[in-house]
């Protein structure tokens, strides 16, 4: 005991599980790819867009992503309605008249129909070009740029729902594990009978009645999925409760929230961090699957899901069905690998064996 | 021995039901504690002596109203009477309880389960303080530091987590947080057993300090003689959920009047072997689960002297004289004490003894 | 022991109450219900010489016909009696009659119960042939380059929900840009019956194998990876070190001593399966074409087939919750240091 103490500074058990994680090197980058995907997708609108970064006229600067919809006439540009940017620049610079437009690097809005493109001959969807990544989906939209915008949606949407899920699940958990006896015996049943409730009916239900905003979605889907958790803290709750510790703060006269939150949770929070990255990949795959039946964010709104049921309406145009299930596999993959390393680094069992 | 009472424990009932059958309802009871009555006075340490399932441990925790957060439908009677003016702890609320909480701590046997693993020791210390005193942040850090000096541990440690410390090291946490509110009472739940038997005298050490630092009253509960003895002033001894024995530490030792205490005192082991092998008195059997209670006297199915009368009624604890009482009426029967004045109050706590093993 | 499950059963009834209690309620104030569904038809088609669409009501139904449906889905008692009348119905075994087929919907249901059985039974066999040696092997060569592989592999298989994975081969295998190896679907072709024998079975096969591997994938990951951890603390425990130290081979202390009991907790995984097979899945009948249990639930509920929503409910409440508890006397069974209470 004496040597260790020698080390000037104490870490707490969390501080030394995520030095652990991020040794674990397949798991530690896809959690720095991921995060920083995340932060640059807010970027988004930077980046894919058909609205012009900087506009140049007549020693004016726009800026046209920031300011939002500038008349075409007032940048010099004779169609009705809102300045189309990409052919605003070729104008300018078949012009030479000094004035230019500088595009996101990606000019395509994700809700933009393409069909007037010179490039996108016939009908839609069009395979992938040069121009278009990986084609157009059957409304003549880029779906690169969808692919983007959805990543985005489906990340958000997948950690609004972790967040959501875990603070009902651990609050209903540690109720029924705290206290017992008839709460448990009551809330057991709660929790048994939301459990057997169709989700995908109650989800067509809600879609009937309302337009279904995503943040609605998040609460449906928690409302779905906190039971779970609530049923690994309860378990968590109703172990720690018995062990001293706890005792000891009751003796002390601790209020029961405090003993609750500030004394047991941290000591029961273990299982469910580790299961959380597969919970945030369940989240995402139903995000998905919703879309996929047509339940799911309204349209236009860009999503996976949409893509893929075109996909299969249309058992041709495999980048339909194979770039959106590829975008969600690697994104699901990631962070099962973040999720291996999560419960790596909080459940180090070293196995011990002969031979 | 000062005659001020501090608290006064008065026929004592501690019963936990068992459930059982398709609907769950009450089938049995698991009689814990079953009527005991004692009082605590100012400055002493009562030593609290009985085997595993004897009740010791439930009598501590029923004094700090600590068993109906465990098991929420634990049956509770009696009385519970605690300071001046005398006001009974059992059965008060939460609320209620809470400015005696202060006054009255304890030291909980396992070192390893009783500090929270997520907290640190700064923490884990001003838990009390925060709670029943408006120390601002820095003067209970002050508060700690001084605390932990007093137990013997670098304020430097205030900031590491508890699983950085040795077992003893632990308790001297869990004894700086017992004494963090300065309080009137301890009550220590085995609070050595957990330990290595070269720590444990530090421990005990350390705590017969504080005492008179602190000017405390402990309730001790062991379940090996050789720890009590040694810093005890009056002695009780449980068996099955009553106290068989209750008196003075050293009287006790010297002329145990109940076969039970013979035979536990028979077995703490003496510095010379050979003097010890003779007179040890071997129990037969396992102690009877409290679920299943012999009638009458508890101890009769192990005790040398039983006889069929012992089966028809509890014997209630008899003044022998000396401040001791026996709850056996056949006690006279029992020889003279082989050894009269032995044991020797040990240098040092011997290592822990099993009963009749 | 008995006791405890007997409170188990007992428990069961308030829970299945609760559920079905709740989805009728449901069922009873949401829009588009049959009667509206009724309606619209028959105004389209009493509308047919006007031209007009569905939507406009410019048709008028007569009061009676209305009191006359509604009397008909029980409409005219307040929810709580009709839900009454229903559970007496469903006590008797009668789960009334489906609004879309005009059948009993014990019938509709049990039809269909087959194909949802033969693809679910398949795959989780699969997954259980696959998963049990797969999770030995690894655990047997704990930390060498094929557990590392393998890992990845199966976590790669966990990432993929199935019916994703599903729509994957079948535009890969189903004959739109690349190979055309399989059908797009469905449960046999259409002219099944015309085949010979051989024909037949690859057939069957053909429509079978995507499906399967849809269904199998998904149980893979957290199959293999319990049947290894649980092999790997058995063997770290003391009764294996005496098997080696009692000079026994490496071969028979695995499959002999430690297999049986890694396999307890894979086997209580088998109550939990029977909802499961039972029930199909939506979605990958949906991808796949196939007019299983899955499927029917889903058109059900879009069609607002009450009867046949309220019917799939019972059943696969029953089964899931019934599921729950044999998993429990499993683990009895298998595991004699279980004991309830």
């Amino acid at each position: 005991m004496a040597e260790s103490m020698v080390e000037d500074k104490p870490l707490s058990i969390l501080q030394k599980r995520w030095r652990k994680f991020r040794t674990l090197k397949r798991g530690w980058y896809s959690f720095l790819f991921l995060t920083g995907a995340l932060l640059l997708s807010f970027l988004n609108p930077l980046m894919i867009n058909n609205r012009a970064l900087i506009v140049r006229y007549d020693g004016v600067y726009h800026f046209p992503v920031l300011s939002g919809h500038i008349e075409a006439k007032e940048l010099g540009q004779h169609v009705i309605g809102e300045a189309r940017y990409r052919e605003l620049k070729s104008q300018y610079r078949e012009e030479g008249a000094g004035n230019w437009v500088l595009m996101p690097p990606y000019p395509y809005h994700p809700n933009e129909n393409l069909l007037l493109e010179e490039d996108l001959p016939g009908p839609p969807p069009h395979s992938p070009t040069s121009n278009h990544w990986m084609g157009t989906d059957d409304r003549g939209r880029d779906v690169f740029a969808r692919l983007i915008y959805g990543f985005r949606i489906s990340m958000l949407f997948g950690l609004g729902v972790l967040i959501g899920a875990y603070s009902v699940g651990i609050i209903a958990g540690a109720i029924l594990g705290y206290f017992g006896g008839w709460v448990d015996i009551l809330g057991q049943r709660f929790v048994e009978i939301w459990s057997g409730l169709p989700f995908l009916y109650t989800v067509i239900i809600i879609s009937s009645l309302i337009r279904p905003e995503p943040w609605v979605l998040v609460l449906i889907l928690c409302s779905f999925t906190w039971m779970r958790i609530s049923f690994y803290v309860r378990g968590e709750f109703y172990r720690e409760k018995a062990k001293d510790y706890v005792a000891a703060a009751v003796s002390q006269g601790e209020s029961n929230p405090s003993i609750m939150f500030r004394h047991i949770l941290p000591n029961g929070l273990t299982p469910i961090i580790s299961f959380a990255p597969f919970g945030l990949v369940g989240y995402i795959s139903s995000l998905v699957s919703l879309d996929f039946l047509g339940f799911g964010v309204q349209p236009p709104t860009a999503s996976w899901g949409e893509l893929v049921k075109q996909g299969l309406a249309n058992i041709n145009e495999w980048h339909l069905v194979l770039f959106p299930l590829g975008a969600m596999f690697c994104t699901l993959m990631m962070v099962v690998f973040i999720g291996e390393a999560v419960r790596e680094a909080f459940d180090p069992k070293t196995f011990s064996r002969l031979r | 021995m000062t005659t001020t009472e501090l608290m006064q424990v008065e026929d004592l009932h501690v019963t936990f039901p068992v459930y059982g059958g398709v609907l769950r309802h009450r089938v049995a009871g698991v009689r814990a504690v079953d009527g005991i009555s004692f009082d605590l006075h100012e400055g002493e340490v009562l030593g609290l002596v009985g085997e595993s399932g004897s009740g010791k441990t439930t009598v501590g925790r029923a004094m700090i109203n600590l068993l109906r957060f465990t098991s929420p439908d634990v049956e509770l009677s009696g009385q519970i009477r605690f300071g001046r003016p005398p006001a009974d702890l059992n059965g008060l609320p939460r609320s209620a309880m809470l400015p005696f909480r202060a006054q009255i701590q304890m030291i909980f046997q396992d070192p390893y389960a009783s500090l929270n693993p997520r907290m640190t020791v700064q923490q884990i210390v001003e838990g009390p303080l925060r709670i029943h005193t408006r120390q601002s942040a820095d003067e209970r850090r002050a508060t700690v530091a001084d605390l932990l000096d007093r137990v013997g541990l670098q304020s430097a440690y205030a900031e590491r987590f508890p699983h950085e410390f040795s077992g003893g090291q632990r308790q001297r946490i869990g004894i700086a947080r017992a004494l963090a509110t300065h309080p009137k009472l301890l009550i220590a739940d085995e609070p050595v057993s957990a330990l290595d038997v070269s720590v444990q005298a530090q421990v005990i050490n350390l705590m017969q300090e504080l005492k008179e630092e602190f000017g405390l009253t402990y309730l001790f509960i062991a379940h090996d003689l050789s720890v009590v003895q040694y810093i005890s002033d009056r002695i009780a001894v449980m068996y099955l959920g009553n106290i068989v024995e209750i008196g003075p530490a050293d009287q006790v030792y010297a002329d145990p009047r109940h076969p039970y205490t013979r035979a536990l005192i028979s077995a703490v082991p003496k510095p010379d072997p050979r003097k010890s092998r003779r007179d040890r008195i071997r129990l037969e059997g396992d102690i009877p689960t409290p679920l299943n209670k012999p009638s009458g006297c508890g101890f009769r199915t192990r005790c040398p002297i039983a006889r069929p009368s012992c089966a028809d009624a509890v014997p209630p604890l008899v003044d022998v004289g000396g401040g001791q009482r026996v709850a056996c009426p056949h006690h006279a029967e029992l020889d003279p004490p082989a050894d009269p004045g032995l044991p020797p109050k040990p240098p040092e706590p011997s290592p822990p003894a099993g009963v009749g093993g | 022991m008995s006791g405890y499950f007997a409170r188990r059963l007992l428990l069961l009834i308030p829970t299945f109450l609760g559920i079905t209690f709740l989805v009728f309620t449901i069922t009873r104030f949401v829009p588009g219900g049959p009667i509206d569904q009724l309606i619209v038809q028959m105004q389209s088609a009493g509308g047919e010489a006007g031209a007009s669409g569905a939507g406009e009501s410019s048709v008028a139904i007569p009061a009676a016909v209305l009191d006359e449906l509604n009397r008909q889905y029980g409409f005219d008692k307040p929810f709580y009696l009709s839900y009454l009348s229903w559970l007496g119905d469903v006590l008797t075994g009668d789960l009334g009659e489906s609004f879309k087929y005009n059948e009993p919907v014990l019938g509709v249901i049990t039809s269909r119960f087959p194909i949802s059985i033969y693809f679910g039974l398949i795959g989780f066999t699969l997954a259980y042939l696959v998963c049990i040696p797969l999770g030995v092997a690894k655990a047997i060569q704990h930390g060498t380059p094929f557990d590392f592989i393998s890992s990845a592999i199966v976590f790669i298989g966990y990432s993929v929900p199935g019916w994703a994975l599903g729509a994957v081969l079948l535009v890969l295998f189903g004959g739109g840009s690349f190979l055309d190896l399989v059908p797009l679907g469905g449960f046999r072709s259409e002219n099944w019956s015309d085949l010979s024998l051989v024909g037949k079975i690859t057939d069957q096969l053909h429509h079978t194998i995507l499906p399967v591997i849809s269904y199998a994938v998904g149980s893979f990951a957290t199959l293999t990876v319990l049947m290894k951890n649980s092999l790997m603390e058995n063997l770290g425990a003391d009764y294996v070190r005496t098997a080696f130290a009692k000079g026994l081979s490496e071969r028979r202390v695995i499959l002999v001593h430690t297999l049986r009991n890694s396999l307890i907790p894979i086997s209580t995984g088998l109550g939990h399966a029977l909802g499961l097979i039972m029930a199909g899945s939506y979605l990958i009948e949906f991808v796949f074409n196939i007019d299983g249990v899955g499927y029917l639930g889903y058109t059900a509920i879009i069609d607002r087939d009450y009867a046949v929503v309220m019917g799939i409910l019972v059943i696969n409440t029953l089964l899931i919750l019934i599921g729950n508890i044999l998993s429990d006397v499993l683990y009895v069974l298998v595991d004699p240091r279980i004991r309830f209470n």
